[in-house]
């Protein structure tokens, strides 16, 4: 595995036009001073086995998806407004990571083999993931958490202001834990499902109705059910906010 | 649907568990709310009766009752234990704590761990005697709200000491933020943290709690990744 | 933590739990401060349940002295106000058994006429759920109705603790809250119309 230098994107360019994987669109600068918007295209060859990918973002979506390629990492990002810098790397063990730094928007769209492990952090920002098999953890300190399609037996999504959503498989081994303070907390399951559930919020209630649980402990507060055979292990938590357990429709 | 239909599941609507429904009912009821001004009308009154039961003014029996309660409570002990023996307060209770048999009280402070330990020590009247007696009993309460929570505390310190070490170097703005996530996370904590010392006992309570330490550390780790 | 004007500032700083063991103990004063801090809420929930103020005394004054002898069992694990109106609750509930108060059964009003009332109303709506209203209100419902509707608007029970509660079901106890809330609701209406009649002096309904 050849490792890629890094580069920077410099914010004082002209208009560029860009034809990513959003289809094409122009983007024009204000004045000549601030920034343009650029993209930053990179692809890092992986092993689908020991695929991993960190991304540390300041402000900007993270959105990452399963890949048509299993072999590689590719990672496209646009830049907004300010003077953010852009860094990718590859470690010795095949692990990806995207780094920036500096003021300013990125928004990033980053395809990987669907058993991947991502750690995505962003501090104001959505995430997004699709799709993927593997370990998904996400952090955004004020932004939304979308995960869907998965397939995974480790989730770990948390924020401090704003929604977190999963939609996915419950694997027998899994370990699903959906966490914000402020926000909601939306898990959609399958109605087979077979889980342990651990469910606190502090004060904005609890929705779990469409599964017909057998409960441990229930109040407007805290709830521990199990639904099947109780394999899995699901945690919801809020202080501020509600939670809604869903069945797939 | 029809007014009846809604009618009988406007309760169970209000009260929102939708235990009961599925997404179509609920959409079906929204749906004839929209279109029906008497049921519309219905439904905001009963939730205005449910919202003003949560409300509802505090009554007060006659002063004299605790007199009735004390002198029942007098009454039900002598029995217990004979004719001779003090009834009145003070010193009289603690003769009276001698000699009754209070079986459920040790395994009360056997439980209580720490705290038993402490009351040994201390003496049982020194924590009802004066008032400087009773900060120490607190503060031995508190620190045993959570069996880490000494380490917690310490190493959330000392993040937040390197953090604060760079943040005059970071702009008003973002300092703000920043602040203004900690005093939320702050709050919440010293809220729960009271209520847990109410119930020590509260999985739910310890739950949260260390939720809230998490949440903390978890901030304060975005920071050092985010590398400010 | 609130208090009710108890001049003992040791026992103030207290928390529900350290004056529950503390009253175990046999410090009358700390079970005085709880007697003080939780009395009215205790008394207003027999009240409404009972809605007669003597009875409501006396069943208060028994729940405290039970309070006393279990005091002992109260491990932290929930809120103490929580525990409490639990104990409160069970021993109005025992009140209503021994005096052969039924509960499950209430004679049901035709669900016609119900539906007739509130089509009548009418649009306009006059603000008229005012505390005190509602208190009373809540007295002059059957007892079956009455409980339910205190244990879960009023207290905060769930329906599955209500249900669990009065022995029924946990349909019984949503049908009964359903059915209390709307003759509360003809209640007040009626109240208004009371109201908006003398100040009219006799306009017809």
């Amino acid at each position: 595995m050849k490792e890629i230098p890094s580069s920077t994107q410099s914010s004082k360019s002209a208009a560029k036009i860009l034809t990513a994987l959003a289809g094409g669109f122009l983007v024009l600068t204000a004045s000549a001073t601030s920034s343009g918007a650029q993209t930053f295209n990179r692809a890092f060859a992986v092993s689908p086995e020991r695929s991993e990918l960190e991304v540390v973002n300041q402000t900007g979506t993270i959105k990452v998806t399963a890949g048509a390629n299993p072999n590689k990492i590719v990672i496209n990002a646009r830049h907004g407004d300010g003077a953010a810098k852009v860094e990718a790397t590859q470690n010795a063990m095949g692990k990806v990571k995207v780094e920036v730094t500096g003021r300013g928007r990125v928004d990033f769209e980053i395809a990987v083999p669907a058993s991947s492990s991502i750690d995505l952090l962003s501090y104001q920002g959505a995430i997004v993931v699709t799709n993927l098999a593997g370990a998904v953890r996400a952090r955004v300190t004020e932004g939304d958490i979308q995960i869907a399609g998965l397939r995974s037996a480790r989730v770990d999504a948390s924020c401090s202001q704003g929604n977190v959503s999963f939609s996915g498989e419950v694997l027998p081994s899994g370990r699903y834990t959906l966490k914000s303070f402020s926000g909601r907390v939306d898990a959609i399951l399958p109605a087979d499902a077979d889980f342990k559930l651990s469910a606190s919020s502090f004060r904005g209630g609890m929705d779990l109705g469409e599964f017909q649980m057998k409960f441990d402990k229930y109040s407007s507060q805290l709830v521990e059910a199990s639904h099947g055979a109780g394999r899995a292990s699901i945690s919801l938590w809020t202080q501020e906010g509600s939670i809604h357990l869903r069945r797939k429709p | 649907m029809e007014c009846r239909a809604v009618v009988s599941s406007l309760s169970d609507y209000l009260d929102g568990r939708n235990i009961w429904a599925s997404d179509d009912e609920v959409e079906q009821i929204e749906t004839h709310l929209a279109n029906c001004p008497a049921c519309r009308n219905l439904k905001l009154e009963l939730s205005e009766i449910k919202n003003a039961a949560r409300e509802l003014p505090l009554h007060t029996p006659a002063p004299a009752l605790w007199a009735r309660i004390s002198k029942g409570i007098e009454a039900e002990i002598s029995i217990e234990n004979g004719p001779a023996r003090e009834t009145q307060k003070g010193s009289g209770w603690w003769g009276w704590l001698n000699s009754r048999k209070f079986t459920f009280s040790l395994p009360q402070l056997a439980a209580a761990g720490a705290f038993a330990a402490f009351l040994m020590v201390a003496g049982i009247s020194d924590i009802f005697g004066d008032k400087s007696s009773q900060l120490k009993f607190r503060d031995v309460q508190s620190l045993l709200l959570l069996p880490e929570e000494d380490e917690i505390k310490a190493n959330l310190e000392r993040r937040l000491g390197a953090i604060n070490a760079r943040k005059a170097q970071w702009d008003s703005q973002r300092r703000a933020d920043f602040e203004q996530r900690l005093n939320r996370i702050d709050e919440s904590l010293k809220r729960c943290r009271h209520m847990l010392q109410d119930n020590p006992k509260d999985a739910w309570g310890q739950q949260t709690v260390r939720a809230l330490y998490d949440e903390k550390r978890q901030l304060l780790e975005d920071v050092e990744r985010l590398k400010w | 933590m609130t208090t009710d004007g108890t001049n003992n500032v040791a026992s103030d700083s207290l928390s529900d739990y350290e004056l529950a063991q503390a009253s175990a103990r046999g410090d009358m004063q700390a079970f005085e401060t709880i007697y003080k801090r939780h009395h009215r809420r205790v008394y207003s929930l027999c009240l409404r349940m009972v809605a007669n103020a003597t009875e409501a005394e006396d069943l208060t004054q028994e729940v405290f002295i039970q309070l006393f002898r279990k005091i002992g069992s109260f491990r932290g694990e929930s809120a103490f106000t929580t525990w409490l109106h639990r104990l409160t609750v069970n021993h109005v509930l025992m009140h209503f058994r021994k005096r052969g108060v039924r509960l499950e059964k209430t004679t049901e009003e035709g669900e016609i006429g119900e539906i007739q009332d509130f089509l009548q109303a009418g649009a306009e709506r006059p603000r008229f759920v005012d505390r005190i209203a509602l208190d009373k209100a809540i007295s002059e419902l059957p007892p079956g109705y009455r409980t339910v509707f205190v244990l879960h608007d009023v207290e905060g029970f769930e329906h599955e603790e209500v249900a669990n509660m009065l022995g029924v079901s946990v349909g019984t106890s949503k049908s009964q809250l359903h059915k209390a809330r709307m003759r509360l609701r003809e209640l007040l209406n009626k109240k208004t119309e009371t109201k908006k009649e003398t100040k009219n002096k006799g306009t017809k309904k």
